[in-house]
């Protein structure tokens, strides 16, 4: 019975973006181009990274036949979920915008914390046989160190638009972990939702495990350090308290070779 | 194998619908991987359309070099009658085409393009920052990124954001037809 509240909600939920999306496919001059939007990711801007945001112009490749000016509108919050900053990028046919993200935010952000992409479109002529549409994008972990390399990870989930109801489910990634030369595992959690969340990292392998609980704040996040080293292999399970939509925490190993790579898990 | 070659992996199982993957590198400093969704083994007969990517993630440092690394996989023995060509356009930031060329990548093979070399080969300077779009292709293709820094080899690796990623279009039977018509239309291999 407890699980049937939070998923009625979600469908509820899932009806009425539906619908909304209906209306603006029918009557985009009146209600807006139909855009699926709000994607999040992980900005790091620490000591060891900082993070180039990298987002194409996407009428360009998809009716180049257009000529629309797209404003990317970027939101980021710190690691406790409070706005850093919410800057506008104005972005012509076939341009790219891809900037530091303290640039593209016109301050400094946090160490680490969570950001959001969204558009909006400067006609909706031309567009129709598009359907909806989504601002993707790349963001880009650059090393501070002169040897190591540019880590990557796409875009994600949307930012929650309803607040989840508590209903605790577990993850388990498909990303294996475990190198002779690994000598630990930072993860990065993020919360996509309005409330705020509990979550548990579990970190299994045959020589190490271990659990780290966390809460993190109303679009917050949250980094947790695991010693995790050699061969493994590692698998991690994520547990939250309610059914947030960013579940992929993005993980970064360190090598005693003093490199460090990225994946989401 | 050697050292440097590079393969394409027929996995063969359950026709499963879809299968996710880790794919992992190691070179005894590092490892590297990706989870993506595998590419399915079409069946004989099977009409590839052009593939489209937009490599707009590009990071040209006098140490760094950015590949797309363009994996096909298309059923033995059953060559599709047009070559794998694909077309590469060159653009700054700022949307000017700095040029125009051509690539094939062969079939059933893994096709690794630095972006920074290609740049250089044309009279670009790659400093300034750059975006292309790959059109084109008569296979089925798995489009990868890959970051390397040239002093270390220190690398990073994500998968591509096919088309659907962005519009609806191409798997909507009412709107495929007038979106590959918008996006190909101009192409000439």
């Amino acid at each position: 019975m407890t699980n049937l509240l939070p998923a009625a909600l979600a469908r509820a939920g899932r009806a009425l973006d539906a619908a909304h999306m209906k209306l603006k496919k029918a009557k985009p001059h009146l209600f807006g181009s139909p855009i699926r939007q709000n994607m999040v990711q992980l900005y790091r801007h620490d000591a060891d990274f900082d993070t180039i945001i990298s987002i194409p112009h996407h009428l360009s490749f998809l009716a180049p036949d257009t000529n629309i000016d797209i404003t990317y509108g970027i939101r980021a919050f710190d690691r406790n979920g409070k706005l850093v900053a919410d800057r506008e990028h104005r972005v012509k046919h076939f341009e790219t915008l891809q900037r530091p993200i303290s640039e593209l935010l016109g301050c400094e952000p946090d160490e680490h914390g969570m950001f959001s992409i969204r558009c909006h479109y400067s006609s909706p002529s031309g567009i129709d046989f598009l359907g909806m549409t989504s601002p993707q994008f790349m963001t880009i972990f650059m090393p501070r160190s002169e040897r190591g390399a540019p880590q990557i990870t796409h875009s994600h989930k949307y930012m929650d638009r309803f607040p989840p109801l508590k209903n605790a489910f577990v993850r388990r990634s498909a990303l294996l972990e475990g190198d002779p030369n690994l000598t630990g595992i930072s993860y990065f959690l993020m919360n996509s939702s309005g409330v705020t969340a509990s979550a548990a990292l579990t970190l299994t392998g045959p020589s190490y495990s271990a659990r780290h609980p966390v809460t993190v704040k109303p679009h917050g996040a949250a980094r947790i350090d695991f010693d995790a080293a050699g061969e493994g292999p590692f698998e991690l399970a994520c547990e939250w308290d309610r059914v947030v939509n960013h579940r992929k925490p993005i993980a970064f190993r360190r090598f005693s070779s003093g490199l460090v790579t990225a994946a989401h898990s | 194998m050697s050292n440097d070659e590079l393969n394409t992996v027929e996995l063969v199982g359950e026709p499963w619908s879809e299968i996710e993957g880790e794919l992992l590198y190691r070179n005894g400093a590092q490892q590297v991987s990706v989870l993506t969704g595998l590419v399915p083994l079409r069946d004989a007969g099977f009409k590839f359309s052009p593939i489209l990517h937009q490599a707009h993630y590009n990071v040209l440092l006098p140490n760094v070099e950015t590949f797309v690394v363009l994996a096909n996989l298309v059923a033995e023995g059953d060559k599709p009658m047009r070559p794998n060509e694909m077309q590469v356009e060159i653009r700054n930031l700022s949307a000017q085409v700095l040029a125009v060329t051509e690539i094939d990548a062969g079939l059933n093979s893994t096709y690794l393009l630095p972006v920074a070399e290609l740049a250089r080969s044309h009279g670009i300077d790659p400093s300034q920052g750059l975006s292309l779009r790959i059109r084109g292709g008569a296979s089925q293709f798995a489009v990868f990124t890959v970051f390397r820094n040239l002093t270390s080899g220190a690398l990073g690796i994500e998968h591509s954001l096919p088309p659907i990623y962005f519009t609806e279009a191409p798997f909507n039977p009412a709107l495929r037809g007038r979106f590959q018509k918008a996006a190909f239309g101009d192409l000439k291999l």
